[in-house]
């Protein structure tokens, strides 16, 4: 591949990318993980501080008010921000596919071609980003913290091997998640799929989403 | 003073957990901040808590 080549396959791909707001600069995750990226460096170099006098001896005071800093009060900091940049950080597309077992999910989500119900929320752009959490987590903060659970037994599946192939969802997909955006939605009120006398049954759960609208995911087939 | 050099590599240590995972998050660095690197700023903390009180014994302050 030459480099012309290559410099109008970038060109292609940049003309293709939407174009900022007047002021950009940066979201709030790029800023919050810049800033807990600094301060970790600075409590870095506390502690350097810190072990220089600690070898040098001298005034146990000024020693002790160094260490303050760098073993108290910019750890609880960048601690913060670690969890606040681990946990949205968990919530992409990119961190689902993590694991080798989740490939072929991704895959197919990304896929123009699919047609299963993930990858239609995809490349239509329904859900704008952390597409798998959004799917998979009920909505409220109970909801969040379950699904975050959720991920850290998957986690503890995929690390200890612990799992069967295929892989199906745990528990029956519930209605809600669907209903939450569409529920209230002309597409769905109008819709000849959703007369008013079988809404009762979408609306409590006794009749899934996926009965019509399956399936969900059409993975190929996974490496452990 | 010994306790205190500990605490400083092991917070370091802790540290440099959490450098990896703001980089870029990943399974993995996850599961390394959260089941190592806090543990250990934790430890770290604890020991320079220990140490502050022993200092102030000895000057009489507590």
């Amino acid at each position: 591949m030459t480099l012309a080549s290559l410099a109008s396959a970038a060109t292609a791909v940049a003309s293709e990318a939407v174009p900022r707001p007047t002021g950009w600069i940066g979201t709030t995750d790029q800023w919050a993980q810049g800033l807990g990226i600094g301060l970790a460096l600075l409590n870095l170099i506390v502690l350097g501080v810190a072990w220089r006098r600690l070898r040098r001896g001298g005034d146990s005071r000024s020693l002790l008010a160094v260490l303050f800093y760098g073993l108290v009060v910019l750890p609880v900091v960048v601690i913060f921000f670690g969890y606040a940049q681990g946990l949205s950080g968990m919530e992409t597309v990119r961190a689902c596919g993590g694991c080798h077992v989740m490939t072929p999910h991704v895959a197919d989500l990304r896929d123009p071609a699919s047609e299963a119900l993930a990858a239609v929320h995809f490349k239509n752009r329904y859900i704008r980003e952390d597409q798998c959490f959004t799917c998979h987590s009920d909505y409220g903060m109970l909801g969040t913290i379950s699904a975050k659970m959720d991920g850290v037994r998957h986690i503890i599946h995929y690390v200890t091997g612990t799992y069967t192939q295929p892989l199906k969802i745990a528990h029956p997909y519930p209605n809600v998640r669907c209903l939450a955006c569409h529920g209230e939605s002309q597409k769905f009120l109008t819709s000849p799929g959703h007369p008013a006398d079988v809404r009762p049954q979408l609306m409590s759960g006794e009749t899934s989403c996926l009965t019509c609208h399956a399936p969900a995911h059409t993975p190929k087939e996974a490496k452990r | 003073m010994k306790a205190l050099r500990v605490a400083i590599v092991l917070a370091a240590i802790g540290l440099v957990l959490t450098i990896w995972l703001l980089v870029q998050v990943k399974w993995y660095n996850f599961l390394a901040f959260m089941l190592v690197a806090q543990p250990l700023l934790l430890l770290a903390l604890v020991i320079f808590a220990a140490m502050l009180v022993k200092h102030l014994r000895q000057r009489g302050v507590l």
